[in-house]
């Protein structure tokens, strides 16, 4: 089963990132695999992706169009995550934050996704650029 | 998530933000107006109140360190206070947080300013 959203490539369609989320991870579903933190992780992993895509893969246009689906498998959470810009790979480049650096210049979203997510993977096909987060389920 | 802002002047040369709400992409430009309109250079700390603040991206930060790199320039502070949950961990995942001034209550955080003065007070006192 899974559960998704469309989006236009506006920053003020965040809000209906955290709703998605937080409505969407509440279904039985997802009982067992998610914690009040994890809806956390993966709406700050949702936003830096999204923020990535709009900012990056459109420049800023909004009349692009991105799409969210949940998709829940046993003990994990999928978030994939799909758009229609020219090819992207956001984890090409290794997140590595050096000592020193200059945090008011940016350059901590790759970071973040990473740290809040367990699995990170992407793919370019039928013109489509897919990122899909995976979350395991907390151990008990 | 809408982002409110309250920003009311704390003790002399500072001032206090409190946030509400979500900082995102879609609502930094907002605090980094109302920093650019408040914030002046006579401003030497700032005090970021948390209580109320839901979420943080990457962007939100940018604006944050981007204050903090102001104030330390002219040798000012950035203080936060009552990190919730998510911005908490968003701040320890940056690793930054260890170079930002963190409270978890503003009892502490008056504790700290006032030793703070009592060491700028005992300062001027050696140098009469």
């Amino acid at each position: 089963m899974s559960i998704s959203i469309s989006l236009k490539t506006r920053y003020d369609e965040c809000d209906r990132i955290y709703e998605f989320l937080e409505k969407s991870l509440s279904h039985p579903m997802f009982a067992g695999i998610v914690s009040d933190e994890s809806v956390d992780d993966l709406k700050t992993a949702a936003e830096e992706i999204f923020t990535n895509i709009v900012m990056h893969g459109y420049g800023g246009n909004p009349d692009g169009t991105v799409r969210m689906e949940l998709q829940a498998d046993g003990s994990t959470v999928s978030l994939v995550i799909s758009d229609s810009a020219p090819p992207y790979n956001p984890f090409a480049k290794l997140a590595v934050i050096k000592p020193g650096a200059d945090l008011s210049q940016g350059g901590m979203g790759l970071t973040l996704i990473q740290s809040m997510t367990d699995e990170q993977h992407y793919s370019y096909e039928n013109a489509l650029n897919t990122v899909r987060l995976v979350k395991h389920a907390e151990k008990r | 998530m809408a982002l409110e802002l309250e920003i009311t002047p704390s003790k002399q040369h500072s001032k206090r933000i409190s946030l509400s709400g979500a900082l995102d992409s879609n609502t930094a430009p907002d605090l980094q107006h109302a920093i650019d309109a408040s914030i002046d250079m006579e401003i030497r700390t700032v005090i970021l109140e948390m209580q109320e603040l839901k979420f943080i991206s990457s962007a939100g930060l940018r604006v944050i360190f981007k204050l903090k790199k102001e104030l330390t320039g002219r040798d000012g502070q950035l203080l936060m206070v009552h990190l919730q949950p998510q911005v908490r961990k968003v701040f320890e995942v940056i690793t930054a947080v260890s170079n930002m001034h963190v409270f978890a209550s503003l009892e502490e955080l008056d504790e700290y300013l006032a030793s703070i003065q009592k060491q700028v007070t005992d300062d001027n006192n050696s140098l009469q």
